[in-house]
Formats: C-alpha cells, sequence, structure tokens
C-alpha cells in the first residue's frame, strides 16, 4: 500500500509540475486529489484497516495530501504569474486608431512666437483685417501717394477701406486706445495684390510687435530680437542687422538670420549670400506719435514685424508658399 | 539701381570690389547684390584692324578677312556686313572666351581655316542684340580693349528705397560710398566756354501752373553735330543696360543717371517761336509723345509747350515733334522741378512708367538744377562741338533755403547708447555732408544738403549717426519692466476651441479669405449670408468677393484633397468672415468645419461605415463638453446647404450660432462630390460666449446612483428629443440623467410606431436613496408621460 501512494505520489508530482495551464491543473488536482480519486479511496478505507497499518498508511496519506495541496498551489502560481494565453491573438496585427488632427503649421509656428515673445513680457493685441486708409497708411507715415506706398500692393474696398497691407494698423489702434507703457505682439492675417508665387501670397502671416515706453533704446530693439531668434533658431545662429527704410520707423534697421538651409555657405535659398533677410524693425517714427496723439520728446519706442509663413518655411524647408493655403492633406500631415 | 563700379570711380576712389562694396552698402544703406554682368569671363579678346576683306569665294555673305592684332596677323572668315578693310575691331582669337562661356577654335567655314573671329557687341554680353562687328576708334592692333569696353566692370544692384531719391544716381551712391569708406567724393568737371547770343535771348520759358512745375530751367546750345558717342559714353551706358544712340540724347541719358535728374533735350529750331510754356493739358488734347504713340490727354497731365504745341509730356516722355533727329543743329535743353504727385498721376493715368517718371515721382533737387543744366552743357559742348549760349532762362523757384534741423546730443546717446557722444556724432554727419554747428546747451545746429530731402527731423540726423557706425556696432540690452496690460481673453479662448477640435482629431486648415460669385450664390448668396464686401480690384477676377460663409473654400479643400486621393476628411478652421453690416464693414471670428469619408479609421475587422449625421452631431456635443458648455442644443434650419432630414441649426440656451448636418445633394453635386459630407459652421464670438469663465467647485456625491429603465411606444415621428424635454421639464429633484440607450422599429410593434429606451439615473446628495424612494420618482415621471402624451409603456 505504501508503495502504491509512492507511485501515485510520482505520478502526481510530474504531472503537476508538467501541467501548462490552469485548466489542466485543475484536472490533475480532481485526478489526484479530488472526492474520486484514488488518493482519497485509500482515505476512506483506512478504517478498515488494522491499527498498526491505519497509523502509518494515514501519516502517508496526510503527508501525500500535504505534498501534493502545496505543490498544487505553487504551479497555480506559476501558471498565472506567466499569464495565460488567451486565444492565440496575433499581437502584429494594427490597433484600432483613434482619428488624430494637427494644427496648421502656420498656426504652431504662430504658437512658438507668441509663447517666446509672451516670456518677454509681450501681450497680444488683435486688430480688423478690413481696415481704413488712415490706420494702414496715414498714421504709419505713409502719406497717400507717396512713392512709398509702391511698396505695399493694396486691395481696395472703396474709398478709405482697404484690407490691411500688413500688421502694423494693429500698432495704431493698440496705441489710440492705451497709454505707455505698451508691449503687445499683433499676429494675424495680412493681404496684398500680388498675384501668387512660390514666395509670395496674396494672403500671407505676419507678426508685429511693438513697445514704447519713456527712454527706449535702439539696444533694446537689438536685445529682444537677439533673444527672439536665438530661442527660435538656436544659442549659435548668426544674425546680422542692416541699414533699412520703413515709413513708421526711424531708425529703421532689416534684421537678416544665418541661412537655415546652407549655414550660411551660400545656396539657393539665400541666392549665395548665406543670409536670409528675417524680419523689418525700427524705432518708432515720432511721426507716427504724432498721429496718435503721444509727444515724442516724451516717448520713445520700437516696432518689428515679421513673416510667419516664411519663418515656417525656413524651418521647415518648405519651397512653395502657396502649400500653406491650400490644405493637401499630405502636406499638412507631413509638416 | 544699376550700378557700375567703373562709372562710380570717376567720382570716388575706393579700394573695394563689388563683393566687398556690396556688403559695406548693405550694411548701411540699402540691399546691394553683386550682378552677374553678361560680360562676366570674356577672356583673351584683343584689338585688331583689319587689313584685307575680300568675298570669301564659296558663300555671298562671308568675307574672308586678315587682321593685324599687334603681334602679327591672322586669317578669319567673317558674316558681319559692316567688315571692311581699314576698320578696327575685336578679334577673339582661339583660346579666348566670348559672352556664355563660349570659347574659341579655330574651325574651317566653307573650306576657309578661320582663326578665331571678330566679334559683335552682343558676343560679348555688352548689349542685347547687336548688329555686325564692334568698331572702334583711337585704339592700335593689341591694345586692351577691356577698360575701353568695360569688360572689366563690375556691376551691383541696389534695391534704393523711396526716402533716398538722391540713390538713384551714380553721384548719390559716390557720395555714400565716399563717407562709408571715408575717401574723398569729386565732381565732376564742368567746362562751358559760353559765346555768342545769351540763352535769355534766344529762348523763353512762361510757367502758367508753378504747382506742377516750380522751377523750369532752359539752356541753349549752338552748333552741335549729332554722331556716335565717344567709347567712354557708350561704354558707361552699356554697362548700366542703356543702348547707346547718338551723342545728344547719350549725354542726357547720362547725366539723368549720374545725377538722378532727368533733363531733355528739343531740337531748338522745332520749338515755334522758341518760347516754353508749361502748362496743364486740356481735356481730350492729343499728342504723339517719341514712342510714337498718340496720347489722348486729361487736365491731370502737365505739359511742355511751344509756341503752339505741345512738345513733351511734362516729367514722363518727350514728344516726336521736338524729338533730337541726325538734322539738329541746335539744342533746348530743359532742366526742371515737377511736382511729384502731379508726375505720378499723369503717368499712372496712361499706364507709362519711365526712367524719368520714376525719378520725378521720388523728388529731385531743386538747387543742383543750374549744376547739372550746366553739366550737360559742358558735355555737348565738348562731345558734339556745340556752343553753350550765356546764362540760362530761370523760371519760378528752387524753394527757398534747406531746413536747419537743432541736434540734441543727449538724445543720440539716449537712442544709440552711452558710448556715442559729440564727437562721433559730429564726424558722422559731416562725412555724409550734414553742415554741423555748435548750437549751445548741448545741442548741435545741422544743416541739411539739398539733396536729403528726407532728413526733416531729429530721429532722420539720428539714423545717420547709425549708419555710419554701423548697425552692428550698438550694443544689444535686455532690460526688463512688466507692464501691466488687459490680456486678451478672445484670443486665449479661441486657442482653447482650436486645441478642443485638434484632440477630437481634426485637422486645421487655412483657407483663402476671398471667394467668388458663383460658390456662395451656390449655397445661398446675399439673401442666406449677408451682403459681401467686394473689392475693387481682385487679383483673382474670378473671387473678387470677401467670403461671408467659411464654407466654399472648406469645400474647395474637400475636393482638391478628393482629387489626390484623400477621402477621409476631418477639417475645420477658424478663421474671419465679412459682411457689410449697414453702413458699415463687419468682420466676424468663424468656426467651421467638414467630415466626409469613413466614420471611424479603416481597420482589419470591420469595414468602414461613411459619416453620418450623428457623427458630426457627436463631434459638436463632444466639443461643447470640452469647453464645458453643458447646453447645445439643436434647432430648425432652413437654407440650402444642409440635406432637408439631416441638416440642423446650432444653439447654446436658445441663442442661434450656426448650423450643422449633411451637405444637400444640390450642393454636392456642386462641388463634384459623391461621398456623403458632414458640415458646420458655427459663430466663435457667440460660442466663446458661452464659455463658462470661472467653474465652481461642488463636493463630489458621497451616495450612490440608482438607475431604471423604461421603453416607451411613440409615434414613429415623435422625437427623442421632445421626450427628454418633458422629463427635463418636470423637474425631478432625485433625477440626475437621462440618455437614449435604445431605439427599436419592428415586428413587434404596431405599425407606424417605435419603441425609445431611456435610462433614468437618480441621486441624492443627502442620503442613500431606498429602492422605494427611487420608484416612486420614477412612476411618477413614467405615468406623466403615458399621461401627458401619446406614449404607451413597453
Amino acid at each position: 500500500m505504501l508503495g502504491r501512494l509512492r507511485e501515485l505520489g510520482r505520478d502526481a508530482t510530474a504531472a503537476l509540475k508538467s501541467a501548462a495551464s490552469v485548466v489542466e491543473l485543475e484536472s490533475i488536482r480532481v485526478k489526484y486529489l479530488g472526492r474520486k480519486s484514488e488518493l482519497n479511496q485509500v482515505s476512506r478505507g483506512l478504517k478498515d484497516l488494522d491499527p498498526e497499518e491505519r497509523r502509518s498508511v494515514g501519516r502517508a496519506v496526510n503527508e501525500l495530501k500535504n505534498e501534493l495541496g502545496a505543490l498544487l498551489e505553487q504551479s497555480k502560481e506559476r501558471l498565472e504569474s506567466a499569464g495565460e494565453p488567451s486565444s492565440g491573438l496575433d499581437l502584429t496585427l494594427p490597433g484600432r486608431m483613434p482619428w488624430v488632427g494637427k494644427k496648421h503649421p502656420v498656426t504652431r509656428t504662430y504658437e512658438r512666437l507668441e509663447s517666446i515673445f509672451g516670456g518677454l513680457g509681450f501681450d497680444v493685441a488683435l486688430g480688423p483685417h478690413v481696415e481704413d486708409d488712415f490706420h494702414n497708411f496715414d498714421a504709419l507715415n505713409i502719406p497717400p501717394e507717396h512713392p512709398a506706398r509702391d511698396g505695399w500692393d493694396t486691395f481696395y474696398i472703396d474709398d478709405d477701406s482697404l484690407l490691411r497691407t500688413h500688421t502694423s494698423p494693429v500698432q495704431i489702434r493698440v496705441m489710440e486706445s492705451r497709454t505707455p507703457p505698451i508691449r503687445i505682439i499683433a499676429p494675424g492675417r495680412a493681404y496684398r495684390n500680388e498675384t501668387p508665387d512660390a514666395s509670395h501670397g496674396s494672403e500671407f502671416f505676419q507678426l508685429e510687435g511693438l513697445y514704447v515706453d519713456r527712454g527706449v533704446r535702439f539696444g533694446e530693439l537689438k536685445g529682444v530680437l537677439i533673444r527672439f531668434m536665438r530661442e527660435l533658431f538656436g544659442t549659435d545662429v548668426g544674425l546680422r542687422f542692416r541699414a533699412g527704410f520703413f515709413p513708421f520707423t526711424e531708425p529703421s534697421t532689416e534684421v537678416d538670420v544665418e541661412c537655415q538651409v546652407c549655414h550660411g555657405s551660400g545656396c539657393s535659398v539665400c541666392s549665395g549670400t548665406g543670409w536670409v533677410e528675417l524680419l523689418g524693425a525700427g524705432m518708432v517714427d515720432p511721426r507716427v506719435f504724432e498721429a496718435v496723439g503721444y509727444d515724442p520728446e516724451e516717448f520713445t519706442g520700437y516696432a518689428f514685424g515679421l513673416g510667419v509663413d516664411r519663418i515656417c518655411m525656413m524651418m521647415t524647408g518648405t519651397d512653395d508658399i502657396r502649400l500653406f493655403l491650400e490644405n493637401d492633406l499630405r502636406f499638412l500631415r507631413q509638416i | 539701381m544699376t550700378v557700375s563700379l567703373n562709372w562710380l570711380k570717376r567720382y570716388v576712389d575706393f579700394d573695394m570690389d563689388a563683393t566687398e562694396l556690396a556688403l559695406r552698402l548693405t550694411d548701411s544703406l540699402t540691399e546691394a547684390e553683386v550682378a552677374d554682368a553678361p560680360w562676366k569671363g570674356v577672356e583673351g579678346v584683343v584689338a585688331a584692324r583689319v587689313v584685307t576683306a575680300d568675298p570669301h569665294p564659296e558663300a555671298d555673305k562671308l568675307s574672308v578677312c586678315v587682321v593685324d592684332w599687334g603681334g602679327g596677323s591672322s586669317t578669319v572668315v567673317c558674316g558681319a556686313p559692316n567688315v571692311h578693310a581699314g576698320m578696327t575691331s575685336v578679334l577673339a582669337p582661339p583660346g579666348s572666351v566670348i559672352a556664355g562661356g563660349h570659347r574659341i577654335e579655330e574651325q574651317t567655314i566653307r573650306g576657309r581655316r578661320s582663326h578665331g573671329m571678330l566679334v559683335s557687341a552682343q558676343e560679348l554680353g555688352l548689349e542685347e542684340s547687336s548688329e555686325g562687328i564692334i568698331e572702334l576708334d583711337g585704339i592700335e592692333p593689341g591694345g586692351d580693349v577691356r577698360s575701353l569696353l568695360g569688360l572689366d566692370d563690375e556691376i551691383i544692384d541696389l534695391d534704393v528705397q523711396p526716402n533716398r531719391p538722391d540713390c538713384l544716381g551714380m553721384i548719390g551712391i559716390a557720395r555714400e560710398v565716399a563717407a562709408l569708406t571715408g575717401s574723398e567724393f569729386r565732381f565732376p568737371r564742368i567746362d562751358l566756354n559760353e559765346a555768342g547770343a545769351t540763352a535769355a535771348e534766344m529762348a523763353s520759358v512762361e510757367i502758367e501752373d508753378p504747382h506742377g512745375c516750380p522751377r523750369y530751367i532752359a539752356r541753349v546750345i549752338s552748333d552741335v553735330t549729332i554722331g556716335p558717342s565717344p567709347a567712354w559714353l557708350a561704354t558707361a551706358l552699356r554697362s548700366v543696360g542703356v543702348r547707346s544712340i547718338s551723342n545728344i540724347v547719350d549725354i542726357t541719358n547720362f547725366v539723368m543717371l549720374e545725377f538722378g535728374h532727368p533733363i531733355h533735350a528739343f531740337d531748338y529750331d522745332r520749338v515755334a517761336d522758341h518760347r516754353i510754356v508749361v502748362r496743364r493739358a486740356m481735356a481730350g488734347e492729343v499728342m504723339v509723345t517719341l514712342d510714337d504713340v498718340e496720347r489722348t490727354l486729361a487736365p491731370e497731365h502737365l505739359l511742355i509747350c511751344d509756341g503752339s504745341n505741345p512738345v513733351a509730356l511734362a516729367g514722363v516722355m518727350g514728344g516726336a515733334d521736338s524729338e533730337v533727329s541726325d538734322a539738329t543743329r541746335n539744342i533746348l535743353l530743359e532742366c526742371a522741378w515737377f511736382d511729384p504727385l502731379v508726375v505720378r498721376r499723369g503717368a499712372w493715368k496712361l499706364g507709362v512708367r519711365t526712367e524719368a517718371s520714376h525719378r520725378f515721382e521720388h523728388g529731385v533737387d531743386p538747387h543742383a538744377m543750374e549744376m547739372i543744366a550746366a553739366r550737360a552743357c559742358s558735355l555737348m559742348a565738348e562731345l558734339a562741338g556745340g556752343t553753350v549760349a550765356p546764362g540760362l532762362v530761370d523760371a519760378g523757384t528752387d524753394g527757398g533755403a534747406t531746413p536747419s534741423i537743432t541736434l540734441d546730443v543727449r538724445s543720440v546717446t539716449s537712442m544709440l547708447g552711452e558710448d556715442v557722444g559729440r564727437d562721433e556724432t559730429v564726424a558722422a554727419l559731416t562725412s555724409f555732408g550734414f553742415g554741423v554747428a555748435d548750437g549751445g546747451d548741448g545741442k548741435l545746429t545741422v544743416d541739411v544738403p539739398s539733396h536729403r530731402a528726407d532728413v526733416t527731423v531729429q530721429a532722420d540726423l539720428i539714423e545717420e549717426v547709425l549708419r555710419s557706425r554701423g548697425y552692428e556696432g550698438v550694443q544689444p540690452e535686455v532690460p526688463f519692466h512688466s507692464i501691466d496690460a488687459p490680456p486678451d481673453s478672445d484670443q486665449a479662448t479661441r486657442n482653447h476651441v482650436l486645441d478642443a477640435m485638434v484632440r477630437l482629431g481634426f485637422y486645421e486648415v487655412l483657407t483663402t479669405s476671398f471667394m467668388s460669385e458663383g460658390s456662395i450664390s451656390q449655397i445661398g448668396g446675399s439673401e442666406v449670408w449677408g451682403e459681401p464686401i467686394e473689392l475693387l480690384n481682385p487679383v483673382n477676377k474670378e473671387m473678387p468677393l470677401m467670403r461671408t460663409a467659411m464654407m466654399p473654400s472648406l469645400l474647395d479643400v474637400v475636393r482638391s484633397n478628393r482629387n489626390v486621393g484623400e477621402r477621409d476628411l476631418r477639417i475645420f478652421e477658424l478663421g474671419k468672415v465679412f459682411r457689410k453690416d449697414g453702413d458699415g464693414l463687419g468682420e466676424r471670428w468663424v468656426l467651421a468645419g467638414a467630415m466626409t469619408g469613413a466614420a471611424v479609421r479603416h481597420s482589419w475587422d470591420e469595414t468602414p461605415r461613411p459619416v453620418d449625421f450623428f457623427d458630426g452631431k457627436g463631434v459638436l456635443w463632444a466639443l461643447a463638453e470640452a469647453l464645458d458648455i453643458d447646453t447645445p442644443e439643436e434647432a430648425c434650419y432652413d437654407g440650402q446647404l444642409l440635406d432637408a432630414g439631416a441638416g440642423a441649426g446650432f444653439s447654446v440656451r436658445g441663442e442661434g450660432l450656426g448650423f450643422f448636418g449633411m451637405l444637400s445633394k444640390k450642393v454636392l453635386a456642386a462641388w463634384e462630390l459623391s461621398d456623403p459630407v458632414f458640415v458646420f459652421e458655427i459663430d466663435l464670438e457667440g460660442l466663446c460666449g458661452c464659455i463658462p469663465t470661472a467653474v465652481e467647485f461642488e463636493e463630489l456625491p458621497r451616495y450612490p446612483k440608482a438607475r431604471r429603465d423604461v421603453a416607451l411606444v411613440v409615434d414613429e415621428r415623435s422625437a427623442a428629443g421632445d421626450v427628454l424635454a418633458a422629463v427635463k421639464a418636470l423637474g425631478e429633484p432625485l433625477l440626475v440623467d437621462v440618455q437614449v440607450f435604445d431605439i427599436y422599429v419592428g415586428k413587434q410593434l404596431p405599425p407606424g410606431k417605435k419603441s425609445l429606451g431611456f435610462g433614468l439615473t437618480y441621486m441624492s446628495r443627502e442620503r442613500t436613496l431606498t429602492d422605494r424612494e427611487v420608484d416612486d420618482a420614477h412612476s411618477r415621471i413614467v405615468s406623466h408621460l403615458t399621461k401627458e402624451s401619446d406614449a404607451a409603456l413597453r
């Protein structure tokens, strides 16, 4: 009898150790430890044995039950922690994806610029797209029929109304409605009556900046623009300030950034010069202050403007500005 | 402005090549670029005398020539009609290079060996087109033709800004170069040798319109011989792209390019009564300009007339009748100051723009006129053998003294930095030709030279100091003072909407603000969308209107993407629409979008169904949820854009904000679309106004919720929304939520009926509800619904 028990113990141990699933484990338990198992039958037949044999077999049965019980728990743990392959999933199949949206690259560029200038203390101000002659031109020291106006091919609506040719009229509107100090940026769409080509759109995206206070210096304009460009392009980017002309700033400057395509060695994007014109800026012309009723003796300030779509082109290597308003999904996904 | 370095060197010495000079000018004046001169790369060409020129025995139009090139002689075959023995021309021997990088090799032409070729101005890149080979004077065979023909010249393109008309002339640029390089500016030589009757005796000038022409100087040069210009003059003009015509015409062009001030030469004998009258044109008056176009004039036009007829369109173009010709003997020279606006309007009205009108529009220097006239007279005497009549006829005024500006040196320092002091300021201004005197009390009195009319206020002078120092020479600073400013909450809210749409899986697009009459009329026209604002001068004649709706341009995007195979689209735009608003022009922010193609992304276990109304409505309701707007509602819609059965208005708290739904078949057809398209357009300002500005914390519920369902059989056409509204209207305090969870139509119901399943959730904030309390509340609602409407319990 004891030999039979040893045999049972061997078989059950082997079965438990090799069990590959919890289900299999359960059938092993039923076979060796269940109510109808041989071990249980031996256990129930103990009362028919003589006392001597009953004691030794009883002890052996109990030991085996405990041993197998412990082993069963162990096997159960082993199988559960390994996880059970449920129904043979092909894990390489793609998942069910939700739709993913994206902001327009120009919008993302605006966000980047607004965040940089926001960190430099500039607040956002906006103005209408349909402007009047005064805000778009006269107040910015661009008198009627002056050749300076030739630089702005204008869409007219009637004698006095036009589509703003730049975001600069927002400067005027903000100065009219507030008193210095003022420090704003004005993002938005602007319009020029030009036939669109790869580098010019009749609708495009600008960002204007204005700071007016007592004793503002040219060096501050340089400081802020350098800070801005380094944050945008990296601290080692080459920058160049040179003479410029805008009717609404005096002195005026044009700022070039090292070509991001060839890094200064000269390529087709920068026409071989290594530089790309990035923004125009200058100290607010006293005649502009006069137009909004500020005393030019008391206040000075600077203003700057830049093409946001152009910056986006430069940063992404996009070679045709028209792509931005075409909204080909293949383009929007890529950029 | 095309700038020849050789020409510039007539007035200033500088030790820079074109690249260095362009950089210096770019830094301190305006953008300058080295241009690729067409003659760049020409190499090894020499002056050669044609010794013999005999007809080619095998070809009618060719000659076989022996040429002496100094170091020997060669035989060349030449096809030019003007080749003749004794002339001096330019030989391109084997191994030399002509324009376009073309290397010359020996070759046989119709059986005769040609050792190089005699070249034309075109073949050297000197002219765009030319006939015959170059004829040279005053040079020996083998002599250096490089400087004589300007082949050693370098060209810079200067982007002259409207405030610097002085730089539309070489002298203005030379003054800048002198100041920026610290070298000396040389004025051109003037040598008149006046003789004979005075100008005043020979001609008269009357200005009838002193506004249009404040000053007019006339001079007379007699006994000129019209002929070709000397090589230096032809070369100078050619270097900046002006064709040489004859000595007198070339001199007027040369002096214009030298001073930036256009002048005009009349044939003195064809000016009736030798009398000049400056007046406005009469309406309908006609004259033929020297380009042989008959022009009908209007009172906008200022005319130069002789004793009887117009002889020139002032500041724009001369007349054909008084033009200098080969027969001209005597010259009446005009140097005038015309009002910029008068010239601009006159030229604009005729649709012409000339080198002259361009310069007058930008403004000329009335104080330099005597000198400019004298310079032209001097050249005419020298190059055409004329005699200059003493004196000049000078009508009008030079506009009075040039201004003086008081400059406070402290303001220079405070704008440019501590290290820019008085000495630097004085030196800078002096170098640019300003007269500087001490003004006392730390101030300077600065006399502005007459050619710098752009300088009128102190800030202009500060810019001069900055230009002299170089923009790089100012120390950057980043001071920080914080400024209290009202934050633009509208912008923040719009960004919030933008973010929400992107989170809902939509691509943002930016489309044109313009639209066509045709596209808006497809979706209802101005009756629905309001009166559009029309551009007077659209760039695209098809799209003269400002958009009153986003739909047309969004549907264009849907179509163009469909055409490249992008069928599954979820796009939106956040932008402005424009419309006439009473007498004014209004613009509003709008959120619009479109969804088409598959409702869910393609996957391996599901064939995606096309987008339907409820996919779209779900997006809008989810948007409202994302924006904390808790009560969006559908409202009536009666436009033509949407399908009558699948379109609705969008409103919040009873305020209509827009519409949403499936495009009508008619609109789909108009945009050549076949897949169903869900669209929406919502007034953004209204929507943003519905977003709560502050959200208040409410204690989280501590007691469990209980749910009860009910199925109601209602008329097939009844709206679930009406039942929901009726439930909410009851105001049951324990009811916290109602959802539609099932709709059933089928055999188990009587015809014309449907079953709506509602799930109602009950909860109290004070205690755990007993089953009894929930059942009571639920049966109150159910019995109300069955009593007050035709709904029956299923």
